[in-house]
């Protein structure tokens, strides 16, 4: 099992980026997997950084990545205010480039690249897991501009 | 994580960027950077090289997005040549790859290039 606590840093992040990238392929992860874990370690922490905390003090997130036969499985715990990432709305893809919003777009790419994302506020944590097939599909209801 | 930017200027207001590496949190801002000191502003054209580009988060799509947007407010071309598949699954996720921009190959985009020129030079726009 890989286990991390990142504080908010991008020094950390970077270490904790690229040890999660030894890691699953010492564990034989393919790439496209791979990309996805790494792709949600660096959204997730840099979200739960950006909206979970009020005050620009030093915090933490335990961030810990498990093999099961089918799945990699990602956990993200951190003690911010109730936050769920999974409840913003999407972004509105359907608009033109040039009139979108920028931004909005990392919990977007993660949940579409995961099989699966729970989130649960338990013990005055935000608890995050998300399975990324060992295997990985076509996204879900991904589309280019024509 | 890591960037390398290799920027050449094709032909008068047409650059090119290679990126070479990872377009995280941690490098969008080299990106950002290099894109100000070119400027984009006036350009005619700017073409990223993808080829080497092994990775981009919403941070570094969010530069590409602000090209993507500065370009076509000013009528200048965007070419995204040799996109590599990875990269192409984060941009159609983010539905942010308008089909003009990508170009199979640095001779197709060259060739985009040329006529766009011949164009300007004859002067019917472009």
């Amino acid at each position: 099992m890989f286990d991390r606590t990142l504080s908010n840093d991008v020094a950390s992040l970077v270490a904790a980026t690229e040890d999660l990238e030894q890691f699953l392929s010492r564990e034989a992860v393919g790439a496209e997997a791979s990309y996805a874990c790494t792709l949600a370690l660096e959204e997730v922490v840099t979200n739960v950084f950006k909206y979970a905390y009020d005050d620009a003090g030093v915090h933490a997130v335990r961030f810990t990545a498990q093999l099961t036969p089918d799945h990699v499985v990602l956990r993200f715990s951190d003690d911010g205010r109730p936050f769920d990432p999974l409840a913003a709305p999407p972004p509105d893809l359907a608009r033109p480039l040039e009139e979108r919003a920028i931004g909005g777009l990392g919990i977007h790419l993660v949940r579409k690249l995961a099989d699966a994302m729970e989130y649960e506020r338990s013990g005055g944590r935000n608890l995050l897991t998300a399975r990324f097939a060992l295997r990985p599909k076509a996204p879900n209801g991904s589309r280019s501009l024509a | 994580m890591s960037l390398k930017i290799e920027v050449t200027t094709k032909a008068p207001g047409y650059h090119e960027l290679v990126l070479d590496g990872k377009l995280d949190t941690e490098t969008h801002g080299q990106l950002d950077a290099a894109l100000k000191k070119l400027p984009v502003n006036g350009a005619r054209g700017v073409r990223l090289n993808l080829a080497r580009l092994s990775y981009i988060s919403s941070m570094g799509l969010r530069v590409v997005m602000k090209l993507m947007k500065d370009l076509k407010a000013q009528n200048s071309i965007l070419q995204m040549v040799n996109v590599q598949p990875q990269i192409k699954k984060v941009f159609d996720i983010a539905a942010a790859l308008p089909t003009e921009t990508v170009f199979a190959s640095v001779a197709e985009a060259d060739a985009y290039l040329d006529m766009m020129q011949k164009k300007v030079l004859r002067g019917d726009g472009g």
